[in-house]
């Protein structure tokens, strides 16, 4: 009966924000911030930037919104972005990302072209040998093969400039998975070689924020609130954007969810407390 | 039509997992086998599609041309590519017979080798800049100055917790370090505890929303 109880509360604390009832403010996330103002100084227009999707539909709800922002910020700022990933669960997001952020910024007018703009490397596994071979490779956009269209990549115009490793302006990467953003930092060499930006999910923060400090991760977005704060930071750079409306009442539901668990904690310990205060 | 039965079929999926609140039954049962027997099935073909056969297949068997056009035939190419797919094989030999065991040791071998290679160079490059970041100046700005204190404080004491939990006998400096480091790490395991407690929720939110929005609709869109 107890586990019912509970259970309903949650889905009603889950369900108030969905059905447009109650409304938090978004916080201020400094490392969000640090992320949004190291793209806006260091990407220039035709910086070629990977970016790497590594995630499933299981963590979706936390990177998803990471990756559409920093993605449609990247394209903003003119970059030219090359998608893949080292997860098989991915393929829905790689083709899935470029065409909902692309499809947003035709509406105001941005109209991105397939391999001129971005191009979808595709899956890729054995991310340690993948990343060494590029790191090594002397004409890189070659090393990358086909897309998963099945063209060269090296014949995309994107790729003109692309010959080495030191011709990548930055790394960004998600995921959900421990011990992913490791292959990236012991093979792209990442603080020397490549700027690395990591969006990950709250599961795995911790272990981030240790690459956070030596600087082996230049930028850091946390979970769903990453996300949807950077959203609020592009909404403020450019106004007449619109604004990830789903990640937002999320990130609400997320907010309302939290303080139904940490009064249930306050509740069980008080009503602990009171028991053996009474024995 | 299509993409409302998807949508459907998808949160149909979801409430039969979720239907195991209500314990072991029948329904959930069917929508995990289900779930298996599709990864299990996935993964191999993206295998087969994006790697075994653009990478390596294609050229074994003449249709290089079709992965680049421009492709010059390559002996060296043509050989290491023979050679991989050679020692990928062997790992299966013990399965055909027991005296060929010795093929599927050679393929581990070389396998484990490769590894370890990778590795020591990865974990050099992943461990020496946080070497060097755990070395922080002790005279700095206020604010700085703290956190590297905290810092400094809180790698010593957990390195002593793991360094004096080796001895039996204690002195009661030791012992009073210890019971510092130990509240240090479940501090930390608290914060892990609760970044995981976040993580999971946030995949609820989304599966929730999901529900209540976009397969309300597509069963809606049915009547």
């Amino acid at each position: 009966m107890t586990q019912w109880v509970i259970y309903s509360g949650l889905l009603i604390a889950l369900l108030l924000p969905i059905v447009g009832t109650i409304e938090f403010k978004t916080p201020r996330n400094v490392e969000a911030e640090n992320f949004f103002q190291l793209i806006e100084d260091n990407v220039k227009p035709g910086d070629i930037v990977f970016v790497s999707l590594d995630f499933g539909p299981g963590t979706a709800a936390e990177n998803l919104p990471q990756a559409n922002t920093v993605t449609e910020h990247l394209f903003r700022k003119g970059a030219k972005i090359l998608f893949l990933s080292f997860s098989p669960q991915a393929e829905p997001f790689l083709s899935g990302v470029p065409t909902s952020v692309t499809a947003r910024l035709k509406n105001e007018g941005l109209d991105l072209k397939y391999g001129e703009d971005y191009a979808i490397a595709g899956f890729r596994p054995a991310p340690a040998v993948f990343l060494q071979r590029l790191v090594l490779s002397q004409n890189l956009a070659e090393s990358l093969e086909n897309d998963i269209y099945g063209t060269r990549i090296s014949t995309l115009p994107l790729a003109n400039n692309l010959k080495s490793i030191r011709d990548v302006s930055a790394w960004f990467e998600f995921t959900g998975l421990a011990g992913m953003v490791q292959n990236y930092i012991q093979y792209l060499n990442t603080g020397n070689l490549v700027k690395f930006f990591h969006g990950c999910t709250s599961v795995i923060v911790p272990e981030a924020y240790i690459y956070k400090d030596s600087k082996q991760i230049l930028g850091l977005l946390e979970g769903i609130t990453g996300g949807v704060v950077y959203d609020e930071l592009l909404s403020k750079r450019y106004e007449n954007r619109a604004r990830y409306s789903e990640f937002s009442t999320q990130f609400q539901s997320l907010s309302l969810g939290q303080l139904y668990i940490l009064f249930l904690i306050l509740l069980g310990n008080l009503l602990t407390l009171i028991k053996n205060v009474r024995n | 039509m299509y993409e409302t039965s998807v949508i459907i079929l998808a949160g149909l999926g979801t409430l039969a997992i979720y239907s195991y609140l209500f314990g072991e039954n029948y329904v959930y049962r069917f929508f995990e086998h289900i779930f298996i027997g599709v990864a299990a099935a996935y993964v191999p073909l993206l295998i087969i599609r994006d790697q075994l056969w653009p990478q390596g297949l294609a050229y074994l068997l003449g249709y290089s041309e079709l992965i680049d056009p421009n492709y010059q035939p390559n002996n060296f190419k043509y050989f290491v590519i023979s050679l991989s797919f050679l020692i990928g094989l062997f790992f299966y030999f013990s399965y055909i017979s027991s005296r060929l065991t010795i093929f599927t040791k050679f393929a581990i071998l070389i396998s484990l080798a490769i590894s370890a290679g990778i590795s020591i160079k990865g974990n050099f490059t992943e461990l020496l800049p946080q070497i060097k970041s755990a070395i922080k100046p002790l005279w700095d700005e206020y604010e700085i100055l703290y956190s590297n204190i905290v810092f400094l404080i809180c790698i010593v004491f957990t390195f002593t917790y793991f360094i004096f939990s080796l001895n039996t006998k204690k002195t009661p400096i030791q012992d009073w370090m210890m019971r510092i480091s130990k509240v240090l790490l479940m501090i930390c395991f608290g914060a892990f505890f609760g970044s995981t407690i976040s993580a999971r929720l946030s995949l609820l939110v989304e599966r929730v929303y999901f529900l209540s929005n976009e397969w309300k609709r597509a069963i809606l869109s049915l009547f």
